[in-house]
């Protein structure tokens, strides 16, 4: 039994050798370790004469001759113009085809997906005449032309004001619910265009998803809003809380109340959500869910105002029914990286959460952001 | 200054030029050429024409393709001539372009073999012939190409360099561009799969 363990293992190493052996290029050890073996080994000794028979066929190969002519055929193809022909076979002319095919597909996703990008900052007027909002896509969230990374120093021109009621407001408490969406964007100008968009965009889309029971609901603590901005968005948050039919952009109602003195305003219905903050978040405080007072006619429309100074923190909500089809996506780091791109440098923000879900004839339900802010001090 | 050094240095690597083309033949007829002497190239082509068709042949496996191939090697031997560097053998700089062109053109034969709807004749010979045929055969020598046909095409580069060019294990590892070691890998393992296949071929003879 030893005995046939230590052969086994001794041919595992000779076999290796054997076509060296044949061909004599081993060391003088090797080859007198290989003949030691080969005396004592039968099945060793059968693979080197099929080795020594084989590799003998192949040394005594014959050379084919060469094609008369070959010199001439090289003379001419020498001269000809395309010596050096290029074959592209079948696999590669269908790989090229194939991601043409996958690239055209790609770009008609993305073109379908990303809204178009915003007008500059001062036509933000003519942006909302022309109804630049009306998109239902929050989750794309639009990169304005010009805009850079953190890096970049802050662009707009109310990011360096101090906000006195940083640290001056709690948070309220807040009750949970199980589904709820989240908008939470603060202190620009850009993170305002944001609000105003994404608002918008869920109120287009509770309104054209009544059947589904969708419901929004809103907070809105203080604000470097105008006045009538934050007139409107209360106002706009309250009616569809309340189950307001559908209405056209910008064909809110008049308000009668404004107050121009009151920096914070809070509009709420049921459910509201708990705030998702991870950040130094500002600490607001709920105030009277009143709307200030002041003359809509005499306001110029969103970005027009002059109280501008504060900081904004903002919590908009929309309740959906359990009955809603479940698929939805994810909103990726990319996102979260445009997002960031929206804000001036000196204010990070966080997007925590961001789905959407389409029902199975590929209609948008519901949209879901939640985006935390942590402003830093100026 | 540096042109002077420039010049030195020219001066004296044709210095070794000259050398070297006392000595190497294949040296003689490759400054011949590019001194303007045209038929210089066709002594190179008649010199070589037969161990690099017959190189390209066993890796291919076809005739009319090992034709084509060869003259595409000469091709770009003729094209790239002047900026060889003699920092090798002329041969094994020619056999490396050879090998590498009839792999390349052996790869594209697979691939259009595998998108072609048409039936190649199998290029291996019968597992079993008669015992006719292998006496016929056995009184025959085989050619390059038949035997090198019942290898995979990974294979063949080496044992054609190795038992038709008859080069040594260091000038097929500078051939093939890898190491020694790599080289007598490789050659271990071709001349392991020939046995196989050619045993079991041959088996019943």
């Amino acid at each position: 039994m030893k005995t046939n363990s230590s052969q086994t293992v001794r041919c595992d190493l000779i076999r290796p050798l054997l076509s060296s052996y044949v061909e004599g290029e081993l060391t003088d050890d090797d080859r007198l370790r290989v003949e030691a073996h080969l005396e004592s080994c039968d099945a060793c000794r059968k693979e080197e004469r099929e080795y020594r028979i084989s590799l003998g066929v192949l040394k005594n190969a014959t050379p084919a001759p060469v094609p008369e002519n070959l010199l001439s055929e090289f003379h001419s193809k020498l001269s000809s113009p395309q010596s050096n022909p290029r074959r592209h076979g079948f696999i590669w002319q269908l790989g090229t085809v194939g991601v043409a095919a996958l690239l055209t597909i790609v770009f008609l996703k993305i073109s379908r997906r990303i809204p178009p990008a915003p007008p500059t900052h001062n036509s933000m007027q003519a942006r909302n005449a022309s109804g630049y909002v009306k998109t239902n896509n929050i989750a794309m969230l639009p990169i304005p032309k010009g805009r850079a990374g953190h890096g970049e120093a802050p662009q707009s021109q109310y990011a360096k004001i101090p906000n006195p009621l940083r640290s001056a407001m709690p948070i309220e408490p807040r009750k949970k619910s199980g589904h709820h969406r989240s908008i939470r964007v603060a202190q620009s100008n850009h993170a305002r265009r944001l609000l105003r968009e994404n608002l918008s965009a869920l109120s287009n889309t509770t309104s054209q998803k009544q059947n589904n029971n969708l419901q929004i609901s809103a907070q809105v603590i203080a604000s470097n809003l105008s006045r009538l901005e934050r007139t409107k968005l209360a106002q706009k948050i309250a009616m569809l809380n309340q189950g307001h039919p559908p209405f056209e952009e910008d064909a809110l109602p008049p308000v009668k109340a404004a107050s121009p003195n009151g920096p914070m305003m809070t509009m709420m219905s049921e459910p509201v959500q708990a705030p998702v903050s991870r950040a130094a978040a500002p600490v607001s405080k709920p105030v009277t869910p009143n709307p200030p007072p002041g003359n809509l006619e005499e306001m110029t429309g969103f970005g027009g105002g002059a109280e501008r100074s504060l900081m904004a923190e903002k919590t908009i909500s929309s309740k959906i029914s359990p009955t809603v089809p479940a698929p939805s996506m994810r909103l990726q780091g990319e996102n979260i990286q445009r997002v960031n791109e929206l804000i001036p440098s000196n204010d990070r923000v966080t997007l925590l959460k961001g789905e959407r879900a389409i029902n199975s004839s590929g209609e948008l339900m519901w949209i879901r952001v939640v985006i935390e802010t942590m402003l830093t001090p100026h | 200054m540096q042109q002077e050094i420039f010049a030195d240095r020219r001066r004296n690597s044709m210095k070794e030029l000259d050398v070297a083309s006392s000595i190497d033949p294949d040296v003689r007829m490759i400054v011949r050429y590019l001194e303007g002497d045209q038929h210089a190239f066709d002594d190179i082509f008649h010199k070589y024409q037969t161990y690099v068709y017959n190189i390209i042949l066993g890796i291919i496996g076809t005739d009319d393709e090992a034709r084509d191939t060869t003259q595409e090697v000469f091709l770009q031997v003729h094209r790239s001539l002047r900026t060889f560097r003699f920092q090798s053998q002329f041969a094994t700089w020619l056999y490396r372009i050879a090998v590498n062109r009839a792999m390349d053109a052996a790869r594209a034969k697979k691939r259009r073999n595998w998108f072609s709807f048409e039936q190649t004749p199998k290029e291996t010979p019968s597992p079993k012939p008669s015992p006719e045929e292998g006496a016929i055969e056995e009184s025959e020598r085989k050619s390059i190409r038949d035997l090198l046909a019942i290898v995979p095409i990974q294979h063949r580069d080496v044992l054609v360099l190795k038992y038709y060019q008859e080069m040594s294990i260091e000038e097929i590892a500078e051939t093939l561009g890898c190491s020694v070691t790599a080289a007598k890998v490789r050659l271990y393992r071709a001349r392991q799969y020939f046995k196989e296949r050619y045993t079991a071929i041959h088996e019943n003879e």
